[in-house]
């Protein structure tokens, strides 16, 4: 992942992106990195959840078994990972409020098989899963 | 020589299983989005479809949207029941990677075509990849635009000659889309 610091150039009176500094960032899966509030960014290194404020530079780091996806909600409140604990791809989400970084749910896999998606409406008040069995079913819970 | 030092600050959170931790969250519904295979007509192929994105409808909370492989579908969600809305088009023949949300009953997708017809005439005018990025404007269930990216990407055909057919299969495809703040 590479931090970019805008600049302006009076000459051409147009904004110019500058290399800042590079941090490792694991992008085998795709939502590997998400935008937190307060200039902070949160990102996949390893088993490891990087929660990097870009302007003090201060990391937090997440310690989990295999991160399959990172989710950030509309409001930008809460934050949704899955994450996979087992070699029998057996998944958990772990949900967190991001002001400030703090566990508030764990899901354990139920029913319908492995958790592969999850999306929260725009209240924070609805959060719905997606599962791999059997043929994509999706839970809503509130 | 100037050397600047950054203060990193290091903090480890080891994630417990606490019994705490763990909710009762209320069960609203299950829905199943796909209920076996379709066939496109066209082609007459059978296609198992499957949920590539899904997404709220960030106007309404109650309404979401699920893409995928020959998938389109629309739910609204009223207290304990999900009622899938109407769309005016066949999904079985396209292929959608993935959607974002315009305005109020409008949703942009990407599609890949599965239509035998349509892979034709882009090989007679591409001479190149045979499954094509398009991007549907879909408002009120019904398509209301279909842009073809094929017009606005330059491909060179050079290259593509010295690949094996199968890698640029997928050289116009879009993974990603997202609409901007202010429209």
């Amino acid at each position: 992942m590479a931090l970019l610091k805008e600049k302006k150039v009076e000459r051409f009176k147009m904004r110019k992106l500058s290399l800042d500094q590079v941090y490792g960032c694991s992008t085998i899966h795709r939502h590997s990195i998400i935008g937190l509030p307060d200039n902070r960014v949160a990102f996949l290194a390893g088993s490891y959840l990087i929660i990097l404020d870009c302007l003090t530079n201060e990391r937090r780091y997440l310690s989990f078994s295999a991160i399959e996806y990172l989710y950030i909600s509309t409001s930008g409140l809460l934050m949704g990972i899955i994450d996979r604990f087992t070699q029998d791809s057996d998944t958990r989400i772990h949900l967190y409020s991001t002001k400030p970084i703090d566990l508030l749910f764990i899901i354990e896999p139920d029913r319908f098989g492995n958790f592969i998606g999850l999306t929260i409406n725009t209240d924070d008040t609805i959060l719905m899963i997606l599962h791999n069995e059997p043929g994509y079913m999706i839970t809503i819970r509130k | 020589m100037i050397v600047e030092i950054n203060l990193i600050f290091l903090e480890e959170i080891q994630t417990e299983l606490d019994e705490q931790h763990k909710f009762n969250m209320i069960d609203l519904a299950s829905v199943c989005v796909v209920h076996g295979p379709v066939v496109n007509r066209m082609t007459k192929n059978e296609i198992l479809p499957h949920v590539e994105f899904l997404s709220f409808c960030p106007y309404s909370s109650n309404l979401f949207c699920a893409t995928g492989s020959a998938l389109f579908k629309i739910y609204e969600i009223e207290n304990q029941n999900v009622n899938q809305q109407t769309i005016h088009f066949r999904a079985e023949f396209y292929g959608f990677t993935c959607h974002c949300w315009l305005n109020i009953n409008s949703i942009l997708v990407k599609k890949i075509s599965f239509n035998d017809l349509e892979i034709s005439l882009f090989f007679l005018v591409a001479k190149a990849a045979t499954e094509h990025g398009h991007i549907f404007w879909i408002q009120d269930g019904s398509i209301r635009s279909d842009i073809n990216l094929q017009d606005s990407i330059t491909i060179d055909l050079n290259l593509l000659k010295t690949r094996p057919s199968n890698d640029h299969l997928n050289q116009q495809s879009i993974t990603s889309i997202s609409s901007l703040e202010n429209g």
